[in-house]
């Protein structure tokens, strides 16, 4: 089900294409790895399982599911390591 | 909440949907941040050889799985490989792919006394 595209502000855009389940977590873990925390993430995933892998995924990395709205999903990256 | 992982595979030409999927939640692990070790025993050992892993391929919606190895090596997993399960199929460390370590029961126990949970395909 796909909804309209949220007008949600962020520096980066992941697209996990028609890729489900393990994919799509190894995928976006290798893009971020080198981002900063703090950053902002829009992440596309179409997995019909997404919204029951992302927020898990987010608990176990401890990056911030700001919001959701299948398949667009705005997640901050380890925001108790941003510098303040 | 564990920081490490385990997943341990039998199986490769005795049942190329059980390889596959074991290196599906394998990379789901990894990339989740946890140490993941995938321990390869029983007909699970020629995943490990890349002429064998070159020969499964699931189709849509799963990757070949090759692809799903290289992808979990490049996340920083690990792949052991049952050593007296190798020797029984006539298998050398020099056959294995980049990566993967020749291991014992030990090295298993270890890993999972530690404190890691595992699934078993």
């Amino acid at each position: 089900m796909a909804t309209n595209r949220p007008a949600w502000d962020f520096d980066d855009e992941f697209d996990g294409g028609e890729e489900t389940c393990g994919r799509v977590i190894v995928n976006l873990y290798l893009y971020i790895r080198c981002q900063q925390p703090g950053y902002r993430i829009l992440v596309i995933s179409r997995d019909p399982g997404a919204p029951m892998e992302l927020p898990a995924w987010c608990r176990m990395t401890q990056n911030e599911l700001t919001a959701m709205q299948h398949p667009y999903y705005l997640i901050t990256l380890k925001p108790h390591l941003v510098r303040r | 909440m564990a920081n490490t992982f385990c997943v341990t595979i039998t199986h490769c030409k005795t049942d190329p949907d059980k390889a596959t999927l074991g290196f599906v939640v394998a990379n789901a692990a990894q990339g989740s941040e946890k140490e993941t070790m995938v321990f390869l025993s029983s007909d699970g050992v020629y995943c490990a050889v890349p002429e064998e892993a070159a020969k499964i391929d699931e189709g849509a919606p799963f990757a070949p799985l090759k692809d799903l190895m290289d992808k979990f090596l490049k996340a920083g997993g690990k792949i052991y490989v049952c050593t007296p399960c190798m020797k029984k199929r006539g298998i050398a460390e020099t056959d294995l792919i980049k990566g993967a370590t020749p291991a014992g029961g030990a090295a298993l126990v270890e890993w999972l006394a530690n404190g890691s949970p595992a699934v078993a395909y």
